[in-house]
């Protein structure tokens, strides 16, 4: 009795409960079924229904015994090679009525196979086949965090034509992202969508021969974002929080962090590349609560594929934007704005970052250890940074 | 003469107090508030059939459906005043030593003043009396949607999160109230133990709740742009947990909820629903419209648990109640839209 409660539950049911909430239910639909009665067209005859079906008086044994007997006349009649059409229709109401009862698919099978139940059913029919051909790219099944693989693996294609063609991505370094176990990535941030997680993600995923999975967190802004934060909760991103990120790491998975956060995405074109402050350490945190290594990355790209002008404050409240950016092309020409521009992105991932897992876990709320510790990687990320740079020199967007 | 059972063991409680109790009986007295509900009238049934427990006192307007010969019934309306003297002499005759709590509204109501009566001040009285003939356990049921639906949730909400309410919707505020009264209570009374189930919304077969209304569309709405992962618990796992948490030892707040969690757009689609995208402040002032004509299944406050999320964790349930889940909320939704097509194949048969 204390323990798992499958077992004990395997000819299960609650015992009574067909009895009050069909009828409950027959009561509620019944103006909408004679609706559906008259708007649709009877295509066989109309038949008595067998006595023996019908709600018995007794106890419950008698009415089971009586149910098993014309279940066998039942399944003998259509069964028969001479059966002509009145009494398989019988049959096929009362076993559509026993099925209801038991709940069995079998009905499904008998309805399927003719009759005006089956012409009655295609409205409902048509709804359910409009809605298994809108999951054909998606998986009946999500992980806890809402990645989809198969979903993952239809717009995979679409991300791999950006990352050779549109942004011409160069990875370097990916070796140090370990192939299997937990890591915490720390990158910087920039452009307004999260293309540097997305290209991230693919690098990793070229880069190990298992194809590992990337998941990177987003902040509240992009992940309540319409239409764009659930695709990307889709591709895995999640949202941005202690809890999160702390879970993930437990389950072993690889997890990019963007401390810059929202000021790393509302930066002016002249200040880009410049590290912004790197948030209060609790990428720092979070490391030496799970005991990962905190792996150094910089992205070079996103912030010139949207060079923010000059960023407008004032629709902060209503739409749940913290800036509307101004870019060469948003404003102006409307929805396209937002394509990004062509940039070359170059992805360098560092060493891990030394020292951190000398500290202890309890060390996570010591003020001064974190801010030194955050300190060492923010400076790690702003030498990647400068490198890349280096390499890309002029060639922006060729 | 059966054996003795282990539920009376040697530590528990009723052993150690009142060892009358332990002679008399072969199997424990359960009093169960609410059994006119889904929860109420399947637990009575399960009740039914244990042979743990010698004796159901049902406490309610009207008996149980499912009362058999263990069940004794008691007209006990717990909205007038002065019940709990009522109530605490029942449960002296009767010696009872579990209290299930489960009159509440199964989905939120119209009749605020009258649910407010019912389940703050019910549930007032229930433990007043509670407190009067000292129960050895007490058990009830709230809801996860008391976590809130808000943009800052995590993935996973554990018990320890503070319960913000969704938005103000008295249904949850309700649930709020009773939480706050059983954690008093809890202080207060602590050789009671204090069994919180907080369930996800329960789907299923037979169950009719604000979800069930809701799925029943065949154009069910959603909010245009956002698609938060829900989770669902069926029915039969809801009342398997109740269950579970009678034989628990130590006072405990619980999420009970299925297992896996899926997007709204598919759960209308594996329900075979076609989902509508409606931008969310229209959807919310249809909803407030619709709810104040009685046509919709919840008020405009519900519509934000199809924008954030607000899903539980239910990993402390398993490791302190045993309980796990036998059903998905893949395996909720499938099993409640296969028992809509057969109730939908028996109307149009009995049409003909």
């Amino acid at each position: 009795m204390n323990g798992p409660v499958r077992g004990k539950r395997e000819g299960r049911g609650p015992r009574s409960t067909p009895a009050q909430p069909d009828e409950q239910v027959a009561v509620r639909k019944s103006p909408r079924a004679s609706a559906r009665r008259r708007a649709l067209v009877q295509t066989g005859p109309t038949v008595p229904v067998p006595a023996s079906v019908e709600q018995g008086s007794g106890s419950a044994q008698s009415r089971l015994h009586e149910m098993q007997n014309t279940l066998d006349r039942l399944v003998r009649d259509v069964g028969q090679a001479s059966v002509d059409g009145g009494s398989r229709q019988r049959a096929v109401d009362a076993l559509g009525r026993i099925a209801d009862r038991l709940g069995t698919p079998m009905a499904s099978r008998v309805l399927a196979s003719g009759g005006p139940l089956a012409g009655a059913m295609s409205v409902r029919g048509l709804s359910r086949r409009v809605s298994r051909l809108a999951m054909r790219h998606r998986a009946d099944e999500v992980d806890e965090f809402g990645l989809d693989r198969e979903y993952e693996a239809h717009i995979r294609p679409t991300i791999a034509s950006l990352y050779e063609r549109y942004f011409r991505v160069q990875a370097q370094g990916l070796h140090h992202i370990p192939e299997t176990g937990s890591a915490l990535v720390v990158c910087n941030r920039g452009g307004v969508v999260p293309l540097d997680g997305v290209m991230l993600k693919e690098a990793v995923a070229r880069s190990s021969e298992r194809e590992r999975g990337l998941r990177w967190l987003v902040e509240d802004f992009t992940f309540h974002a319409p239409f764009l934060g659930t695709r990307l909760n889709r591709l895995g991103a999640v949202r941005a929080c202690q809890e999160n990120a702390q879970r993930l790491l437990a389950k072993e998975e690889v997890v990019a962090v963007f401390p810059e956060g929202v000021k790393g995405v509302s930066k002016r074109h002249r200040d880009r590349y410049k590290l912004r402050r790197f948030g209060r350490g609790g990428h720092v945190k979070l490391a030496l609560r799970s005991r990962v290594p905190i792996i150094p990355a910089a992205i070079i790209g996103p912030e010139d594929a949207y060079p923010i002008l000059q960023r407008l404050s004032v629709f902060r409240g209503a739409s749940g934007f913290p800036f509307v950016p101004i870019t060469p092309t948003f404003p102006l020409l409307g929805p396209l704005g937002l394509v990004p521009l062509p940039s070359r992105f170059i992805i360098l991932v560092g060493a891990p970052v030394e020292g951190i897992l000398e500290h202890p876990a309890e060390a996570a709320e010591n003020v001064v250890v974190v801010n030194e510790l955050n300190e060492r990687v923010r400076n790690s990320v702003q030498m990647l940074l400068t490198q890349a740079l280096e390499q890309r020199g002029h060639n922006v967007y060729r | 003469m059966p054996k003795k059972t282990q539920k009376v063991k040697a530590s528990s409680p009723q052993a150690r107090s009142s060892p009358v109790k332990k002679r008399a009986r072969r199997g424990s007295v359960v009093a169960i508030t609410g059994s006119g509900g889904f929860l109420g009238r399947n637990l009575v049934a399960v009740f039914e059939e244990d042979c743990t427990i010698s004796k159901i006192v049902v406490l309610d307007l009207c008996n149980a459906s499912t009362a058999g010969p263990k069940t004794v019934f008691y007209h006990v309306d717990l909205t007038l005043t002065g019940v709990e003297s009522r109530i605490s002499e029942i449960l002296n005759a009767e010696q009872v030593e579990s209290f299930v709590h489960l009159a509440f509204c199964a989905g939120p109501t119209q009749a605020v003043a009258w649910a407010h009566e019912l389940e703050s001040v019910g549930t007032m009285h229930v433990l007043s009396a509670c407190r009067q003939f000292a129960v050895s356990k007490f058990i009830t049921c709230t809801s996860t949607l008391a976590y809130g639906a808000l943009p800052d949730n995590p993935n996973h909400l554990k018990e320890d999160r503070k319960l913000r309410g969704l938005r103000g919707a008295p249904f949850v505020a309700e649930k709020l109230d009773v939480e706050r009264q059983l954690r008093r209570f809890q202080r207060e009374q602590p050789n009671t133990v204090v069994t919180v189930l907080r369930m996800a919304p329960v789907l299923g077969p037979s169950v009719d709740n604000f979800v069930a209304r809701w799925l029943t569309r065949s154009l069910v709405p959603t909010v245009l742009g956002h698609d938060p992962l829900v989770q669902f618990l069926h029915e039969v796992d809801a009342v398997a947990a109740l269950r579970l948490a009678l034989d628990n030892e130590s006072s405990a707040v619980l999420n009970i909820v299925g297992r896996g969690v899926l997007p709204v757009s598919t759960v209308a689609r594996l329900a075979g629903r076609v989902p509508v995208p409606i931008p969310f402040s229209l959807l919310r002032g249809l909803t407030s419209l619709l709810w104040v004509a009685q046509l919709n299944e919840a008020p405009a406050e519900f519509v934000y648990l199809l924008r954030y999320l607000c899903v539980a964790d239910g990993e402390l349930a398993a490791r302190r109640l045993g309980f796990h889940p036998a059903y998905s909320t893949a395996d909720a939704v499938l099993d409640f839209e296969s028992a809509q097509r057969m109730r939908e194949a028996r109307v149009l048969a009995s049409a003909q």
